[in-house]
């Protein structure tokens, strides 16, 4: 899998989502473990959704790498595509692992 | 226009409710609303956002269409069915045609797909509020600008007392203490073509007889001993405008005669005057006290009862108006952060939560001291559930009055009677001992809809 590793493990982000970014990242965490557990059953409408929600959560955080990991993790599901899905798990894994947080200077 | 009354329209304009099951974003969108000014409340959840905006009016509902449940469109439909102007934004993940054609027909004020940029939401919702404050300002008017209520109870009593302030009318204003009699005799006095004039104020309970007869009427020099000068009583003080007399069931008997006597000549004799002294005064009285039972136990003047109760307007107590608890402490809020311009201070979401919920106090003066504490003793910027609690619990208690007391046990035991049977009506009705008829209009007294509790039960 290639795409977000290379762009989004160092994210700029306003100072004033500091308070917002732990529970987001811990969530993120959560869902990928009900992620793997999808997996394992097939439930490819679990993990659809999960990549669903995920793209436009990350989307309006300011976690382009993770929102176009959960964009691939969507259209696998779709497609059923398991390979697939497993990697995008595993990039999933690796982008909270190795995310690089820079807050803004607060505006006042 | 007054401070409050920038405060009343800017709250009621600006508020927000935002529902979202996820909650990353709930509190992403939450941040970007509140910072550009917008009231915010948020749920993640569109059955419990049904019961919040019940209580608190938002002026736009910003929701998620794909919840688990219950989904943005349902939501949609029900709060039109309730209120079928309230707007309603809808926030889709996945802009599919049918269900935009479904939201259009729904009466959706936008339909927008996320992401959505911070500004891009902002200016939707801007747009919106613009014009539903169009809508606001033509029907309601200016009057009781500075009466801070969403309340359907409160709104009457305003609409009243905005019709009865072009009168001459006599008015009598009821309710328990610190509910905000003198506020509204204000806001009569300020709607009236009087508004011009004077408006003198008096608690008729805190002052003893001879001096109270003294202040109302005046004296001469040499009147009784220790009158060493003349004094103009406030009757001549309020000519041209409104004499409020507060707390008038306290008047002593011997003076309500010559109250009685002043309303009926529209004159008044100063204390050791020969001559009486014509008045043009509007007389607006209030009091917590059954009067009616005071008349029939001879506590008060009958005649004096009829000619101060020609426009009777009671105010509900704050127990019996939930919907006015979060923007009165909001407006509380809003008051002391401008005093204290260091430091602007907000309830966290928890902790407006824990006010909507803590049944609260008897009068709004308690909810102001309330506020006024937990803003002062709140370290950091936000005020938290914990220190509102605490702040709860050691507020002097109330006892409620019977009837009081009785309202809030019916509405307890019609929350449990529909829990129980799941919202069935014919079931609960047979356990209460009523008929469905009867049982109905009990529902409808404290505002409850058995459907909301078969849906939690489904």
């Amino acid at each position: 899998m290639n795409g977000p590793r290379a762009e989004g493990f160092s994210v700029r982000l306003p100072a004033k989502l500091r308070p917002l970014v732990p529970a987001f990242l811990e969530n993120r965490a959560k869902d990928l473990g009900l992620a793997q557990d999808a997996l394992a059953q097939g439930d490819w409408d679990t993990l659809a959704a999960i990549g669903h929600r995920t793209f436009g959560t990350a989307s309006s955080y300011g976690f382009v790498g993770l929102r176009d990991i959960a964009r691939r993790l969507e259209h696998a599901a779709g497609a059923q595509d398991r390979a697939l899905v497993q990697a995008c798990l595993t990039a999933w894994g690796e982008y909270l692992q190795q995310v690089e947080i820079d807050y803004a200077s607060p505006d006042r | 226009m007054t401070e409050p009354d920038l405060q009343t329209a800017a709250d009621a304009a600006q508020r927000v409710l935002l529902v979202d099951d996820d909650p990353d974003y709930l509190a992403l969108v939450a941040l970007w609303l509140s910072e550009a000014g917008f009231v915010v409340d948020t749920t993640p959840d569109a059955e419990a956002a049904l019961a919040r905006i019940d209580i608190e009016r938002p002026a736009v509902v910003v929701s998620d269409v794909m919840m688990e449940g219950y989904d943005g469109l349902r939501l949609l439909s029900e709060i039109h069915r309730r209120d079928p102007i309230m707007p309603v934004v809808l926030l889709t993940g996945s802009a599919r045609i049918p269900d935009a054609v479904k939201a259009a027909h729904l009466g959706v004020s936008a339909f927008l797909t996320k992401p959505i940029e911070a500004q891009a939401l902002v200016a939707e919702l801007q747009g919106i509020l613009r014009v539903r404050g169009s809508v606001d300002a033509r029907s309601g008017g200016s009057f009781g600008a500075g009466i801070i209520f969403r309340s359907a109870g409160m709104h009457e009593v305003v609409e009243r007392a905005r019709m009865v302030a072009q009168f001459d009318t006599t008015v009598l204003l009821t309710g328990e203490t610190g509910t905000g009699k003198e506020v509204l005799a204000k806001a009569i006095h300020e709607g009236s073509p009087r508004a011009a004039g004077p408006f003198v104020s008096i608690n008729c309970g805190a002052i003893p007889e001879q001096l109270l007869e003294s202040e109302l009427f005046g004296h001469e020099k040499g009147a009784f001993t220790g009158a060493s000068a003349r004094h103009t009583g406030l009757f001549q003080a309020a000519d041209g405008g409104t004499l409020f007399l507060d707390e008038i069931g306290d008047m002593p008997l011997a003076l309500q005669a010559k109250l009685l006597r002043v309303l009926q000549e529209f004159e008044v004799r100063p204390v050791g005057a020969t001559r009486s002294i014509p008045i043009d005064v509007r007389v607006i009285s209030a009091t917590h006290r059954d009067l009616k039972t005071m008349v029939e136990d001879e506590g008060f003047r009958g005649d004096l009862y009829y000619r101060l109760n020609v426009v009777p307007l009671q105010l509900p107590p704050l127990r019996d108006r939930r919907e006015d608890i979060l923007p009165l402490v909001d407006f509380f809020l809003e008051r002391l952060n401008r005093r204290v311009a260091k430091q602007v201070k907000r309830f966290a979401p928890d902790a407006r939560e824990t006010l909507l919920k803590a049944g609260l106090p008897g009068n709004i003066r308690q909810l102001q001291n309330l506020v006024e504490r937990c803003y002062v003793l709140s370290g950091g910027d936000m005020i938290t559930a914990a220190l509102v609690g605490e702040a709860l619990d050691e507020m002097p208690g109330d006892v409620p009055t019977l009837d009081a007391a009785k309202q809030a046990f019916e509405r307890r035991y019609l929350l449990s009677l529909l829990r129980t049977t799941a919202g069935n009506v014919a079931t609960a009705a047979r356990l209460a001992g009523r008929n469905r008829t009867e049982f109905y209009k009990l529902l409808d007294k404290h505002g409850l809809e058995p459907k909301t509790f078969r849906e939690q039960k489904a």
